[in-house]
């Protein structure tokens, strides 16, 4: 390309497309707080945020802490849970976002927070906040029912399957509508880790449920508002098509690069996590490491009980509906067996004959085992069988013959 | 080496690379000009499907499955095509690189250096992690497994044909209940690496999902390079493609079918895209071939396979142009009506239980209920950072390509099958029962993700008159 052309033509336009970014960029930067915070009321946003340390938090029983019936039948906290309180004094509409950094055991866990307004006169606010297991995260408490008012208390309670979830608060800091809060949110859940989940084969957020911008919309609309000031300045430039397309494309891709410095971040850091556990592992070590490890050991007991792949049929039961992970890993692990995995009683028991296997997996409180007459039955059907094995996990039996169902028959 | 027991190195490596070369050297003798790129981009699909039949018809011939039979088959079918493509070129001594292609070479670099460190930490993930993803086990890898066991094709049925069948027979069924019906593509890949490694367990059994982007990065270059673009361009294409999030999640939680028809029904319309801009048929062979991996893949290939076949119709009896954009306008203005008004919950309400249409085979009944799809298509594309910013690039090439060339720019199958796959999709999500899929979000990005590589190509494809390196359009300023 002769020089005088890119002096000519490609210079000036790619400056005006390069001021385009920057222009775009600078607008957006400054109007964020107004697009992001709309309504989240002014006047706050000069007030400094109220930052609360561990040392102020301390445990209390729910019972005193929520006095608030609802609260605790809502959430299911039990009046003898603990909850994390602290007692600061804040006006809610002036702080209407939390930053909440804190260490839980169970990722499964239900967090909850509580607040008190400070006349007492209103019921005890509470939600549900969706919080990384440990570590930091922002969220917005702008529009939740009962956020308003003057607030005395502050309290929190993780809440896991079976009980109580150890929960440490290491800072609680509620913070204004102001562009500082802004950019440290943004930055902050743009770049938050966000390990592999089973729903990333489905979509990828990009951050999580709470955010308060995907950095995907921010970069939409960085590159449409880029467009627009380059095209602008293409009325009195006039550069040729080719530069035109040429620059319009670049004005796309750099924001595309920026989010996927972003992406590249969060892959990296998901390898690190990854080879904190696996690495360094023969493939079968691996397997220890697995979330299922324990169904995995389960499953290794059951092939020794069990007769060789091909010699036998197993009907799994177990008490749930759809994709239940549990007994599809189950059935995954066990692998080459023939394996039935539906329904959760003995609906089926005249397809079994002998030689199939039965496992129970987990509670099956329909079913039971008469051991004086070696038979399984429930509601449904009944199977003679033979137990071979019993486990926290289940329990197998082998069918001794045909299984019959007690429709018509009369239900014992 | 911790990574490398339990498996055969050189096994593996034998079935990655064998089916590679075939599909190489069999797209080589189907295309008589064609640049390396396109024909190993190519190639690689085109070897899946012949490692597929390979495995079919020797299973189908009551004989057992193992590795090294079929890989000889494999290797002879080599040998054979090697020989025909040495007879056709010669082996000539490579031309000189000229100062072009020298320059080009900086302009790589970027893409390079792109290429080393997002393939790196994807390979990384891949051989860290033992299988993830939930359908792969679910659906998908149990039929390997089995497979690699019996050395046979066991046949897996629905749950109630497992129920009902004879004693003497051996049957299988899945966790999920229509797994059993679902093609045999993705399974016979994966049993294909399974025999070659000796292990049906490992994580480096799933590398061919990490070279499947790569293998259309090479195909995407191919052909937006014979559309003219000049190397930057070219290698802005393939960085677009191998950088979006959804893209690289599939690739190193192995085990999907997704990517797989995505990329399948993509190669073909490229295929079917050549066909039409320089006549040579092997192009239109080539786009029969992935039609048959589209059905091979996933039970919606047969949607997409008999678009492919609706493109290459179109293409042979080569109607007025005119008539095929009025029948496309109008139909693409009904659906956008459609899904507006399906917006308006008293559409909704009117329609009731509606009517349901059967489809026939393993299809299943399709329900009519059109629901509010467009805020769930919005946050799919523009919100969600699934495709970084793919659908914005794509408008901005439709609106360039209609501001400055109007609809000769369209008269292209690639595009016409891409808004025909889009069309085909929205009506399924927001008219019919699946609306519900695209409210929870298991698999409306799955389906979109089909486009996501002819997405690439055509927004390249279309941009291509400003992007090339001899046909400028001088003096035509803005």
């Amino acid at each position: 390309m002769p020089r005088s052309r890119i002096g000519r033509v490609w210079l000036p336009a790619g400056l005006s497309a390069l001021l385009g970014l920057v222009a775009a960029a600078a607008t957006l930067w400054l109007v964020a707080p107004w697009v992001v915070y709309p309504s989240w009321g002014s006047g706050s946003a000069n007030v400094p945020p109220v930052e609360l340390g561990a040392s102020r938090f301390h445990s209390e029983l729910a019972a005193s802490a929520l006095p608030d019936k609802t609260a605790l039948n809502t959430t299911g906290v039990h009046p003898s849970d603990p909850v994390l309180v602290a007692y600061p004094r804040l006006v809610a509409s002036q702080y209407p976002q939390l930053r909440l950094d804190l260490r839980r055991g169970d990722p499964e866990a239900s967090l909850f927070m509580f607040w008190r307004n400070a006349s007492g006169s209103r019921p005890i606010g509470f939600t549900r906040l969706d919080h990384p297991r440990s570590g930091s995260g922002w969220h917005t408490l702008a529009d939740l029912p009962g956020w308003e008012g003057e607030i005395a208390m502050v309290g929190f309670a993780s809440l896991a399957r079976r009980g109580v979830d150890p929960l440490s608060v290491r800072g609680a800091s509620f913070f204004p509508a102001s562009r500082e809060a802004l950019e440290d949110r943004l930055i902050e859940e743009w770049s938050a880790f966000r390990p592999w989940s089973y729903s990333n084969s489905n979509k990828y957020e990009g951050v999580g449920d709470e955010a308060l911008l995907h950095p995907t919309v921010a970069a939409g609309l960085w590159t449409t508002l880029a467009l627009l000031f380059f095209l602008l300045t293409c009325r009195w430039l006039r550069p040729p098509r080719q530069v035109l397309v040429g620059l319009c494309l670049l004005t796309i891709f750099v924001p595309w690069l920026v989010l996927d410095r972003l992406w590249q971040r969060q892959l990296e850091a998901q390898v690190d996590a990854s080879a904190a556990v696996f690495a360094g592992l023969s493939h079968s070590e691996k397997s220890a490491r697995e979330p299922d490890a324990a169904l995995q050991r389960y499953v290794e007991r059951l092939r020794d009980r069990l007769p060789a792949p091909g010699d036998t049929r197993i009907f799994v039961l177990h008490d749930s509906k759809g994709h239940h992970y549990w007994r599809l890993r189950l059935q995954f692990h066990l692998l080459p067996h023939d394996i039935f995995n539906f329904g959760r009683s003995l609906e089926r028991a005249d397809r079994m004959r002998a030689g199939d296997h039965l496992l129970l997996l987990g509670e099956l409180g329909e079913i039971v085992f008469d051991p004086a007459a070696d038979v399984l039955k429930d509601g449904e059907g009944r199977v003679p069988v033979a137990r071979v094995d019993r486990h926290r996990f289940g329990a197998l039996y082998r069918v001794e013959g045909r299984g019959r169902l007690l429709q018509g028959e009369g239900r014992e | 080496m911790p990574l490398l027991e339990g498996i055969d190195p050189w096994g593996l490596s034998v079935a990655l690379a064998l089916p590679w070369l075939v599909g190489s050297l069999l797209v080589a003798v189907v295309l008589r000009r064609a640049s390396p790129a396109l024909v190993i981009g190519h190639g690689f699909m085109a070897g899946q499907v012949m490692v597929a039949l390979v495995l079919l018809l020797w299973d189908a011939a009551g004989l057992r499955l193992s590795f090294m039979p079929p890989a000889a088959i494999l290797a002879g079918v080599a040998v054979g095509l090697a020989f025909v493509v040495w007879r056709r070129a010669g082996f000539g001594r490579p031309p000189s690189p000229s100062r072009r292609m020298l320059w080009n070479l900086v302009w790589m670099l970027p893409l390079a250096a792109f290429l080393l460190e997002r393939g790196g930490v994807l390979a990384q993930e891949l051989a860290l992690r033992p299988l993830y993803a939930w359908d792969a086990w679910m659906n998908w890898v149990p039929r390997a497994v089995v497979w690699y066991h019996y050395e046979w094709l066991v046949p897996f049925v629905m749950p109630p044909d497992w129920l009902a069948a004879a004693p003497e027979e051996t049957v299988y069924t899945l966790g999920n209940w229509r797994a059993g019906d679902y093609p045999p593509g993705i399974p016979l890949l994966l049993l294909w690496q399974m025999l070659g490694a000796g292990t049906a367990d490992h994580s480096l059994l799933y590398l061919p999902w990490l070279l499947l982007p790569a293998s259309f990065a090479l195909a995407l270059w191919g052909h937006l390079r014979r559309h003219g673009l000049v190397a930057p361009a070219a290698a802005l294409a393939v960085f677009a493609w191998l950088s979006q999030p959804f893209v690289n999640t599939h690739a190193v939680l192995a085990g999907y079918a997704d990517l797989w028809l995505a990329v399948a029904f993509s190669l073909g319309a490229t295929a079917l895209a050549e066909w039409q801009r320089g006549g040579e048929r092997g192009f239109a062979l080539l786009a029969a071939v992935m039609a048959l991996a589209c059905v091979l893949f996933k039970t919606p290939g047969l949607a997409f396979a008999s678009m492919l076949v609706v493109g290459a119709v179109v293409l042979a009896i080569r109607p007025p142009a005119r008539w095929v954009w009025r029948i496309a306008v109008a139909c693409a203005t009904v659906l956008v009506a459609g899904l507006l008004l399906a917006m308006h919950p008293g559409l909704r309400a009117l329609i009731g239980d509606g009517l349901a249409i059967p489809l026939p085979g393993p299809l299943p009944v399709l329900r009519i209920e059109p629901g509010p799809l467009l805020p769930y298509l919005w946050e799919s594309l523009f919100v969600q950072a699934n495709w970084h910013l793919l659908w914005l690039l794509i408008a901005f090439a439709f609106t360039v390509a209609a501001l400055f060339r109007g609809r000769p720019a369209f008269e292209n199958v690639a595009v016409g099958l891409l808004v025909l796959a889009l069309g085909f999709l929205l009506g399924l999500f927001g008219f019919t029962h699946y609306f519900a899929q695209a409210e929870n979000g298991v698999t409306f990005n799955r389906t979109l993700l089909y486009l996501a590589p002819l997405g690439v190509f055509v927004a390249f494809m279309l941009l291509a008159p400003w992007l090339g390196g001899e046909r400028v359009e001088r003096d035509e300023s803005a």
